[in-house]
Formats: structure tokens, sequence, C-alpha cells
């Protein structure tokens, strides 16, 4: 066991600031590479004319989570000492409601808006001072709602925990349905863009 | 024999499910109790003597209120609740596996006796634990040495006697060193301790890890 | 059509997307390379609550430390700046920029349908961020923190989180079409 690097101590705190710059570059990169700086491209996903959304992040999720696999199956890296949030059920689920909701009315995420910022969207950056006004705002009425921020509250839990099957089962129904969902979405796709034609030759 | 075109997506698609089919078949990797031990390295610790701490360092360090370390108690959480040294968390030994420890940490550990601290240390070494340190003689130590010392000569030993004070001891001014030997030690009046103000928030655990 | 021409003359057009599927796997790399250096996810929201922090803390120290929210922020006495989520926010702004201008799209706008008026879409992407911010701390993170890093490691509360996202935006999708379409 060697990884996590931090972990063991193979370098300090200062240094790990230089990393975490050099990590976000790549992040930035990549989710600019994806088209996810476009508000446009973004929300497409909810109309169902680009899933892009859909297929980046699984694909993204199933290449972390089987790399994670293996490295800790061959004894280099330590999945115990890999931070996980603590989860709380009822909290996050209407928590990732409002995000939806927050997602389709701004048009990005946290994340993506600053790619989109960064790449000259004003709507972007009206999106960042939002998050911070609304962090803000929910700051002002947090002693209110702390019995709900804390309620259910069920510690670290993953998925092979919750439905009892071993983690590399889950791992391969994951790796399935991500597989899946790419069909589907490649095939809901060419259905959209073969009607649109349709409709724009009839206006021909 | 026939070629078979492949597109990228295709052949991503084939690698993904040969990898998550394969999963099918390993463990669990987080439910691994190996742990993998450098010898060589585990050696030169254990002739190190630096990393043993006797009681009335860690009582100056803490008086100073030093915080460059984490005191941690691996009893179980009944003898923790009974009597701690003040600024103590508590992780139990079969809890420390899960705990968020961190293995660049400086920790101070401690059970009941020189024995079972040693133990615990070597045990949070092999479990990849850079920088623990024991205090010497476990709890027993330092309630002899700390909490309720013997002072056979009062005026050179003021220090001791504040110390102990600090901690809510009770120094045996002018006992004999036979009766040091044989004595139990007093149980019901050890001073009570208050737990650290938030118990669930850690001194050296780096902040906010989450989104 | 001949200011067309002349523009493209001067700007190149940009590039199309990646294939998603590779920019996937390129985030996931990057995912998985945070794991095995730091032993911990992406995120964003995070420094978001940390500059927040920062800013209430230097107006109103009193106000910040006695409230629940900043506490955990300020209680080790280190400027909530000094976060490692801070830094990799600063450099996500830059390499989002990198890739912008290698593909030639670095170029001020501002996204929304035909049938929309930007001061609307201003509003709207103000309004939705701060639903945004509200939806992150409630959930404990966003879409890079919760969605990604969580899911990939299998949590729990990260899969719920990632469904009801989804969930929240399709419920709308239909009525604020206009802005996108």
């Amino acid at each position: 066991m060697m990884a996590p690097f931090y972990k063991f101590d193979l370098f300090s705190e200062e240094f790990s600031f230089i990393i975490a710059f050099i990590i976000g570059i790549g992040f930035g990169f990549f989710l600019e590479r994806a088209g996810f700086g476009s508000a446009k491209k973004l929300t497409s996903q909810f109309y169902f004319t680009d899933m892009a959304v859909f297929k980046v992040m699984f694909t993204a999720i199933v290449t972390a989570m089987i790399g994670v696999y293996y490295l800790s199956l061959i004894g280099f890296l330590d999945y115990n000492l890999i931070y996980r949030n603590d989860t709380f059920l009822v909290p996050q689920i209407v928590g990732g409601l409002i995000l939806g909701f927050g997602f389709i009315i701004g048009g990005y995420c946290p994340g993506t808006s600053l790619v989109a910022a960064s790449t000259g969207k004003l709507d972007a950056i009206f999106f960042l001072l939002g998050v911070i006004a609304g962090t803000f705002g929910l700051s002002l009425i947090f002693s209110a709602i702390e019995p709900f921020y804390y309620s259910t509250a069920m510690g670290k839990l993953n998925l092979s925990d919750v439905l009892h099957i071993p983690y590399g089962i889950v791992i391969f129904f994951v790796v399935l349905m991500a597989l899946g969902g790419f069909i589907a979405a490649e095939w809901v796709e060419k259905r959209l863009a073969s009607k649109n034609v349709e409709v724009k030759d009839e206006k021909n | 024999m026939k070629k078979i075109n492949l597109s990228t997506n295709n052949k991503l698609a084939i690698i993904a499910l040969i990898s998550g089919f394969f999963a099918i078949f390993f463990n669990t990797p987080y439910e691994s109790n190996k742990a993998i031990i450098n010898v060589d390295e585990l050696a030169l610790n254990i002739i190190d003597s630096n990393n043993i701490i006797a009681p009335i360092q860690l009582a100056e360090w803490l008086i100073q209120g030093k915080v460059d370390f984490r005191l941690i108690d691996v009893r179980d959480e009944k003898q923790y609740e009974d009597y701690f040294i003040t600024g103590a968390e508590n992780i139990p030994l079969t809890k420390i596996k899960t705990s968020e420890l961190l293995r660049n940490e400086k920790i101070l550990i401690y059970s009941d006796d020189e024995l079972k601290t040693a133990q615990s240390w070597l045990l949070l070494k092999t479990l990849g634990y850079k920088n623990i340190l024991m205090l010497k003689g476990g709890i027993d130590n330092w309630k002899k040495s700390i909490i309720f010392p013997i002072i056979s000569d009062s005026k050179n030993q003021e220090k001791l006697i504040e110390i102990s004070k600090h901690f809510g001891g009770t120094p045996l001014v002018g006992a004999t060193s036979e009766i040091a030997v044989s004595r139990e030690l007093p149980k019901t009046n050890l001073p009570k301790v208050q737990p650290p103000p938030s118990s669930g928030e850690k001194k050296g655990k780096p902040k906010r890890e989450g989104c | 059509m001949e200011s067309n021409q002349k523009n493209e003359r001067f700007y190149s057009p940009p590039k199309p997307y990646s294939n998603p599927y590779l920019a996937g796997i390129g985030l996931g790399l990057v995912l998985l390379l945070t794991f095995i250096i730091m032993g911990r996810g992406l995120g964003a929201s995070g420094a978001f609550s940390s500059t927040l922090a920062a800013i209430v803390n230097s107006i109103d120290t009193e106000f910040a430390h006695n409230n629940a929210f900043y506490k955990s922020y300020l209680e080790d006495n280190t400027n909530p700046l000094k976060d490692w989520l801070v830094f990799e926010v600063l450099g996500v702004l830059f390499g989002g920029f990198i890739s912008g201008i290698l593909a030639g799209r670095v170029k001020y706008s501002i996204e929304r349908g035909p049938n929309f008026t930007d001061k609307k879409r201003l509003l709207f992407a103000f309004l939705g961020g701060s639903l945004m911010g509200i939806g992150a701390k409630l959930a404990r993170g966003c879409t890079s923190g919760q969605a990604l890093s969580g899911g990939a490691l299998l949590n729990f509360g990260s899969w719920a989180f990632m469904l009801s996202v989804f969930a929240g935006a399709y419920m709308l999708a239909y009525f604020l079409r206009r802005q996108w379409r």
C-alpha cells in the first residue's frame, strides 16, 4: 500500500495546493473538451437532443470506479483512506432536487459554470454570483434548518452495503447499466436528429 | 478470417464490459484485512526509543497546549468513559481501521498498560501510520506518576505537585517508597475529566474534504 | 453572407467538441489520479462556501464566528481560502480557458435560446445559481463532489443524490424550454 500518497505523508499540505491547481487544470480542460462550458449543450440533456452530460458523467464514473477497484485489489491503493462523504439520505435527496431545478433554470452546475465563465459566458458569471448569494441566504437561516440538515444520518454507506451484494458485482451492474444507457442515449439522439431533419425538409 | 472493424466507442465498451465482468470474481477491496509490513523500517522503529513518551513529558505538552499531535485513547468506550487523559480522543482498536486518522499525523496513543500500548503501537504501524508515539506504561503509569504521584521530598518536587494538581490529581506527599510499591491505586477518587469540547471535530484532521 | 466570410478570415471557427466517451475517460482518469494522489475526490461548490466564509469573515468577524454555518470554516483560525478546493477551482478556471483557446471557443456571449431576452437569461442564471448554492449545501456537494467523486466510490448518498438531480431537472425542463430551445 502506498496510495493515497497524501495520506502517507509523501508531501506537505502546501505542496498539495500546487497539486490541486494542476488537477484542477485537468478537470477544467476535460470539462471544456466535452462541451460543458456551454449551457445549451448541458441543458440539451434534459430535452433528449444531446445526451453528452449523461455519457461523459457515466464514462468518468465507470473509469474511476474500475481504476479504484483494481488498484485496491493489487494492493496499491487503500480504499479505506479515500475520503467518502457520510450519507444523510433525505437532505441529499431534497438537495439533489433543488440542485436539479437550479441546473435547468441556471443552465450550469458549479464546476461547469467555472469553465463557462473562463470561456467568456456572461450568464455563467451571473450564475457564479448566484451560487454565492444562495449559499449566503442559506447561511442566514442555517440554525433553523440544522435539525433537517443532520437528519437521516447513515454514516459511510456504499451501494454494496445497502443492496447486500458484493462490491465486484455492483461494479458489474453499474458497467452494464452505463453501457445500456449509452446505447439508449445514442438511439434517442439518432431518432430525434432524423425527426429534426424531417421537420426541416417540410419547411423547405 | 473475416476482419471485424470496431469503432473507438465499441472498443471502449468492450474494455469496460470485460473489466466489469472480472470484478465479479474478486474480493471487495475495502473488506480487506491484510496489511503489508516493511520489516526493515519496522525494526528500526522498534529500536528507536524516541517514540516512547514519558507521562511527565506528555503532561508538560498538554499544559503548554501543544497541538501538533493527537492524543488517542485506544481502549474501549467504557474504559474511556471512566477516565481518560484530558484532551484524549477515543478510538477503540477495533475501530482504528475505519477511523479517519491520517497516516501522516503525529499520534500519541495509550492503552491500559505498557504491554497493551506497545501492541497497539505495532498494530498501527502495520496499518501504515507513520508517526506513532506511545505513552510509556500506558494509562496505569500516567495515574501512578501524574495523578497519584508519591512525593517523598516535597521541596524538590514542587513542579510535579503543580502538574499533578493541574490534572486534578492528589499527590501523596511524604509517603515512603515501600508504600509506593505495594499500594493499590485509589479507584474511586479519580478526577472527573471533561470530554473534549467537540469530540466529533478533530484538530489534526484536514478540514472539509467533501465538495 | 459577406460579413460572415470576413469573420471567418479573422477567427477560425470553433472546433467541434470531443467524443463524449473520450472526454469522459479523460475526466475519469483525472478523478482517479486525485484519489491516488490526494485520497479525496474533485469538487467545486465547497470552494464557493470557503470564499463566502472568507468574505463574510472579513466584513463582520463576530457575525461569522457566531454563525453555525461559517464556524466550521473558521474554527481552526486559518484563512478559509487556504483550502484544497479553492486551489483546485482556480485550476479549473485556467484549464477551461486553455482548452477553450485551443479549440477557438473563448468568446464573449450569453447562452440562451433564440426567443429569450438577455436580461431574463441573466436573471435566470442568477436564480438558478442561488438554488444550486442551497441544494449543494444541503446535499453536501454538487455534481462534481457528490455525483462524480461519490458515484465512482459507489456511495449510497451520492447515487441517491445523482438520481434526484436528474429527476429535478427533468421535472422542470418542459417549463423552461423557451430559455434553451
